[in-house]
C-alpha cells in the first residue's frame, strides 16, 4: 500500500500559471527605451495535485520546473495565471493570509551547503520558526526541537551544532525539520538530494516515504534524475521550455511514454544492466534557451517525429489513458 | 550469459598501479586519500572507479598523473607503471610530455576547464605545437567533428561563454583527444549535464574508443552510468579499492557489503515494500580510521575481528578481488 | 544529558583565541596596551596634558619627563597617553558611523534591485569620481576646520565602500537558498535582511573597517597637522606633530614620539584587519 493515489480531493490547482524574468539591459538599451528582453520560465502551466500524492516533476536543466515551484512558494512572482491552495488563490492574498498559509505550504531546498543559515545553529534554526508562529509555548521550543530532530532521524545532541560542523545528508534532514517545524500539509521538494551521496540520497528518500505515510504530507518533488522520480512519485509531469509536455501515473509515463521528449528521456535513463551500452543516445541535440523558443512545438527541432504541423501550429493536451495527457500531435 | 568479457591477452598491462599512497599532510594530520590502491588496465579496455565523496577517486586520477598539488599533497609510496615506465620515477619535463600525448584526462566541469577570453577551437588545438597555424586549424575542425559537435567550421572561433556545458564537455573530449592519447582519464564527466546530454556523451566515449582502441578509466559516482560502459569496475571506500570485478559479476554477485549498500540505494532496483536498501551511517572521517577495515563502522556483517584486523584486497574468485574478511556472511545476511 | 560542559562560555572563548593567528593576536594585543594606556592616562602621568610651565620648556626626555617637554613646557608622555583618547575616537567614529549606514544602505540596495540601487549606485560612482582627501578638503573649506566638521565631511563620504561591498556580497547572499528559506518560512523582509542575510555579508566591511581605522586617524592626524582639523591645544597626535615641526632638529622628542604613537596605532590596527581576514576567511572556506 505503499504509494496509494491520494484520496481524490484536489489541494493545489495551478492555473494556466505564467513566470517571465527580465533579461538583463545594458546603459546603451536602457538610454534608447528599449524593453528588455523577457524569459518566460513559466509558460501556460496546468497541473492538480490532490491530496497525499506525490507529483513528480522532471525535466532538463532550465526546462523551468525550479522556477514552478518557487512561483507555487511565492518566492517569484508569476505573471499570470492563478495558484489555488485548498481553494484560495495563492496570488491574491494578502501578507497576513500569506503568512499563516505558509504554515501549510512548505520547501525543501536542494543544496544542503547553502539551506541552512551558516551564522545559527541548529537549534536556533529550528527553534526561531517555532517561536516565530508560535507553533508552541515559549517553555515547550526545547522539546519540540528534539522532537523535530527525532522526526527526521537525527540525534538530540546535534542540536548545539554549526551547520559546518554536519555532513551534507545531516543538514538536508536539518532543512526537512525546518520546513516540517510548521506542520505543513504539502511540501515542495526542490532537488532534495540532488547534491548527496548515493547512499545518503536512498536514507534521504527513505526518510520522505516514512513521513509522508506518518504526517500525511502532499508532495511535488522536482527533480531531474529519471529513476529517483520513478521511485517517490505516484504521477509524474514532464516539463519541457515552460510547458508540461506530457503527466500520467508513474508507470504509466516511465512504461509508456507517449511524447517523443518523454520517450527520449526514458531512453537516456542509464541502465542498470551490466551489458556494455550498443544503444544510441536516447536524445539528439541541445537542451534549449527559454530566450528562444521554437514556433510551433516547441519540441519539434530535436524530435524524430516532427512532421510540418508541427513546426506550425502549437499542440495542445491530448487525453491517453484515464490519467495520462501529452501534448504531441503524434502521441504514442 | 551469451556474451563473456572478451579473451584476456596476455601481453602486459598498459597501466598498472601498485600500492600507490596519496597522502595530504594537513595541520589537523595526515590523511591517506588513496591508501594502498593497486589495479591495472589494459589497451582498448574500460575500468570504471566508483565510489562516494571522499573515497579517493578523484585523487587516484590526478595522481596517475601526478598532478596533485604539493603541499600538502605527497605521492609518499606504490608504482604506476605505464606501457612498462615507472611515472613517479620521472621528472616534471618526461612528465609533461606522457600528459596530453599518452595520457589525458577530462573533467566535471568543462565550464572551468575551459580560458573564458580564448577561442574555443584555439584551446582545443593548443597542445599541436608541430603543426603549422592552417593544419591545426584543420585538425582542430576533425577533432571537433570526431566530438559530435556540430559546424565545427563556425564553431572553431567561438568562446567558451557562447557554448553549452554539453557542448563544451565535447569540446573538452575534442582537446583531449588531439594528443591521440592511449590512455583517457575521465573524472566524474558527466556529473554536470542533464540525463540527455549526459547519454550522448557516454555514447561518444564509448565510441570513440572503439575507433581508437585506447584504454579509458572513468571515474563516477553513478553505478548506474559505470553499468553499461565499463568492463571491469573497482568500488573505492575511504582511500582503497574495496572490491574489483567484472562489471556483470560485481552486479551480480557483489563479494563486499559496502558494493551491496551501493547497489541497494539504486532506485532503479525497486524491493517489494518499495524502500531502498542503503547502507547506514556516514562515511568515516579518513582522520579518525582504526587498524582494521574501515566500513565496519556501516557493515550489516561486521563482527568485532573487522574493526582490528586489517584488511587488504584479495582474490576470491578469478577476475573477482574484494577486501571483505567474511565475504561469506554476504548472501546470508542481505 | 547529564555531562553538560561547565563553562561552555569560557570554553568557547578558548577555543577561539587558539585559532586566531599570530597576527590577530600581536595586533589585539598592541591595541589593548593602547587602549588601557588612555583609560589609565591620569594614573600613567602626574602631568596635565594642558598645563603649561614656561620653566620647564624643551627639555629633553629624561626620569622625570620620560618624552620631554614641548616648546611650552608641557609633558610630551602625558599629551601624547591623553591623546590615545581624541585619536582613537576619532578613528571609531570616522569609520564605525558611517560603516553601520554604509552597510545597510548596500545590503538594502543589493537585496531590493530596482530603482534604489540604481539611485544609490549612481550616488557611489559620483562620490568615488572625486579623490577622497580632496572631497575632505573641499568640504571642510566650506564648513570651516574643526573637527565636528570633519565628522560632517567623513560622515558624508566615507559610507560609500561600505555600501559597495555590502551591496556586492547581498546580491550574492540574497539567491542563497537559506535566504530563500527565511521567505519561505514567512519571516517579515527586514527579518530576512538584517537577522539572516546581514550577518553573512558583514565580514569583508569587518576586515576593511580596520584599514580605514587606520587610515582615518591618519587622515584626521593630516589634516590636524594641516591646521584643518582638530585644533591646538587639544593634545591630538597629528597636531602634536605640526607644532612641533619648527623644533624638529633642536627638539625631536615633541614631533618623532607622537608620531610614533601613530605608527604603533596603525601596526596594530593593520595586524588585527589581516588576523581577521584570515581568521574569517578561514571560516569561511570551512563552510564549503
Amino acid at each position: 500500500m505503499e504509494l496509494n493515489q491520494g484520496d481524490g480531493k484536489i489541494v493545489l490547482a495551478i492555473d494556466s500559471l505564467e513566470v517571465e524574468y527580465a533579461a538583463r539591459r545594458g546603459l546603451i538599451d536602457l538610454l534608447r527605451g528599449r524593453q528588455a528582453p523577457r524569459l518566460r520560465a513559466v509558460d501556460g502551466v496546468n497541473l492538480e495535485i490532490r491530496r497525499n500524492e506525490v507529483m513528480g516533476l522532471v525535466g532538463e536543466s532550465g526546462c523551468g520546473k525550479t522556477t514552478l515551484g518557487r512561483a507555487i512558494l511565492r518566492i517569484v512572482r508569476p505573471s499570470r495565471g492563478r495558484i489555488l491552495f485548498e481553494g484560495q488563490d495563492l496570488l491574491a492574498l494578502d501578507a497576513a493570509a500569506l503568512q499563516s498559509m505558509r504554515r501549510r505550504l512548505q520547501m525543501v531546498f536542494q543544496d544542503p551547503f547553502s539551506s541552512l543559515n551558516p551564522r545559527m545553529s541548529v537549534e536556533q534554526t529550528l527553534a526561531e520558526v517555532l517561536r516565530f508562529h508560535q507553533m508552541c509555548s515559549e517553555p515547550q521550543v526545547p522539546a519540540r526541537v528534539r522532537e523535530l530532530l527525532s522526526l527526521v532521524g537525527l540525534g538530540s545532541e546535534l542540536a548545539q551544532r554549526w551547520p559546518r560542523a554536519l555532513s551534507g545528508g545531516q543538514r538536508q534532514r536539518v532543512g526537512l525539520a525546518r520546513a516540517l517545524a510548521l506542520a505543513p500539509s504539502f511540501l515542495v521538494l526542490d532537488e532534495p538530494i540532488a547534491a548527496l551521496d548515493v547512499s545518503i540520497q536512498a536514507q534521504i528518500l527513505n526518510l520522505l516515504q516514512d513521513l509522508r505515510l506518518r504526517l500525511g504530507l502532499t508532495m511535488l518533488f522536482i527533480a531531474h534524475d529519471l529513476s529517483v522520480v520513478r521511485h517517490v512519485s505516484t504521477r509524474v509531469a514532464v516539463m519541457y521550455l515552460g510547458r508540461i509536455v506530457e503527466i500520467g501515473r508513474t508507470e504509466e509515463v516511465f512504461e509508456h511514454p507517449a511524447h517523443p521528449y518523454t520517450q527520449s528521456l526514458v531512453k537516456s535513463i542509464p541502465r542498470v544492466v551490466p551489458q556494455r551500452r550498443r544503444r544510441k543516445p536516447g536524445l539528439s541535440g541541445e537542451v534549449p534557451s527559454p530566450l528562444n523558443i521554437p514556433s510551433g512545438c516547441r519540441f519539434h527541432p530535436r524530435c524524430a517525429k516532427a512532421q510540418d504541423i508541427c513546426r506550425r501550429v502549437a499542440p495542445s493536451l491530448v487525453q491517453l489513458g484515464s490519467m495520462q495527457q501529452a501534448e504531441c500531435h503524434f502521441p504514442g | 550469459m551469451a556474451e563473456g568479457p572478451p579473451a584476456r591477452k596476455p601481453a602486459a598491462p598498459l597501466l598498472a598501479v601498485d600500492g600507490l599512497v596519496t597522502e595530504f599532510r594537513l595541520p589537523s594530520g595526515t590523511i591517506r586519500a588513496n591508501n594502498g590502491v593497486s589495479l591495472s588496465l589494459e589497451a582498448g579496455r574500460t575500468l570504471g572507479i566508483v565510489g562516494e565523496s571522499g573515497s579517493g577517486k578523484s585523487v587516484l586520477c590526478r595522481a596517475l598523473l601526478k598532478l596533485i598539488p604539493s603541499p600538502p599533497g605527497f605521492i609518499s609510496a606504490g608504482e604506476v607503471r605505464f606501457d612498462g615506465r615507472d611515472l613517479l620515477r620521472l621528472d616534471e619535463e618526461e612528465m609533461r610530455r606522457i600528459r596530453g600525448r599518452q595520457i589525458a584526462m577530462i573533467f566535471q566541469n568543462p565550464m572551468s576547464g575551459f580560458n573564458p577570453v580564448w577561442p574555443v577551437g584555439n584551446q582545443i588545438v593548443e597542445g599541436l605545437h608541430d603543426l603549422s597555424a592552417s593544419a591545426a586549424r584543420a585538425r582542430g575542425i576533425e577533432l571537433m567533428r570526431l566530438a559530435g559537435i556540430p559546424s565545427p567550421e563556425q564553431r572553431f572561433h567561438e568562446y567558451p561563454h557562447q557554448w553549452s556545458g554539453g557542448m563544451l564537455q565535447r569540446a573538452m573530449i575534442a582537446m583531449a583527444m588531439a594528443g591521440e592519447p592511449r590512455l583517457l582519464l575521465a573524472d566524474e564527466p558527466t556529473t554536470a549535464l542533464d540525463v540527455t546530454i549526459q547519454d550522448q556523451i557516454l555514447a561518444l566515449l564509448v565510441e570513440l574508443q572503439e575507433r581508437t582502441g585506447m584504454a579509458l578509466l572513468l571515474v563516477s559516482h553513478d553505478m548506474a552510468v559505470v553499468a553499461e560502459t565499463c568492463d571491469e569496475v573497482a568500488v573505492m571506500y575511504a582511500g582503497r579499492i574495496v572490491e574489483l570485478a567484472p562489471t556483470r559479476e560485481l552486479f551480480e554477485q557483489p563479494l563486499h557489503p559496502y558494493t551491496v549498500g551501493l547497489l541497494g540505494s539504486l532506485p532503479h532496483r525497486r524491493t517489494s515494500d518499495g524502500r531502498l536498501r542503503p547502507v547506514r551511517g556516514q562515511p568515516p572521517e579518513l582522520l579518525q580510521l582504526g587498524p582494521g577495515c574501515p566500513f565496519a563502522e556501516r557493515c550489516p556483517v561486521a563482527s568485532d575481528d573487522c574493526r582490528s584486523t586489517p584488511v587488504a584486497l584479495r582474490t576470491l574468485k578469478p577476475g573477482h578481488a574484494s577486501a571483505c574478511l567474511h565475504p561469506e556472511r554476504i548472501g546470508t545476511a542481505i | 544529558m547529564a555531562a553538560v560542559a561547565p563553562a561552555p562560555l569560557a570554553q568557547a572563548v578558548r577555543a577561539e583565541l587558539g585559532k586566531w593567528p599570530s597576527s590577530l593576536r600581536i595586533g589585539s594585543s598592541i591595541l589593548a596596551v593602547i587602549v588601557l594606556a588612555g583609560i589609565f592616562a591620569p594614573w600613567l602621568t602626574p602631568y596635565d596634558p594642558f598645563a603649561q610651565d614656561l620653566t620647564q620648556f624643551l627639555l629633553p626626555p629624561s626620569w622625570a619627563h620620560p618624552f620631554g617637554t614641548d616648546m611650552v613646557g608641557r609633558d610630551v608622555l602625558a599629551r601624547v597617553l591623553y591623546g590615545i583618547r581624541i585619536d582613537l575616537e576619532i578613528g571609531f567614529l570616522t569609520t564605525y558611523v558611517p560603516m553601520t549606514y554604509g552597510v545597510m544602505l548596500g545590503a538594502l540596495a543589493g537585496y531590493f534591485g530596482g530603482y534604489f540601487d540604481s539611485v544609490l549606485m549612481r550616488l557611489l560612482d559620483i562620490a568615488v569620481a572625486f579623490p577622497f582627501l580632496v572631497l575632505i578638503i573641499v568640504i571642510i573649506a566650506i564648513l570651516g576646520p574643526g573637527i565636528h566638521n570633519i565628522y560632517i565631511a567623513v560622515f558624508l563620504v566615507a559610507w560609500t565602500m561600505y555600501a559597495r561591498l555590502a551591496r556586492a556580497e547581498m546580491l550574492v547572499e540574497r539567491g542563497k537558498d537559506y535566504v530563500l528559506a527565511a521567505r519561505t518560512l514567512g519571516y517579515p523582509t527586514s527579518r530576512v535582511i538584517f537577522r539572516h542575510a546581514l550577518p553573512n555579508i558583514i565580514n569583508s566591511s569587518i576586515v576593511f573597517s580596520m584599514a580605514d581605522f587606520v587610515l582615518n586617524i591618519l587622515l584626521v592626524s593630516g589634516l590636524s597637522f594641516l591646521g584643518l582639523g582638530v585644533q591646538p591645544p587639544l593634545p591630538e597626535w597629528g597636531a602634536m606633530v605640526a607644532e612641533g615641526r619648527d623644533f624638529i632638529f633642536d627638539a625631536w622628542w615633541i614631533s618623532t614620539l607622537p608620531g610614533l604613537a601613530i605608527v604603533i596605532t596603525g601596526a596594530g590596527l593593520s595586524l588585527i584587519g589581516d588576523g581577521l581576514a584570515h581568521r574569517l576567511g578561514q571560516r569561511q572556506r570551512s563552510l564549503l
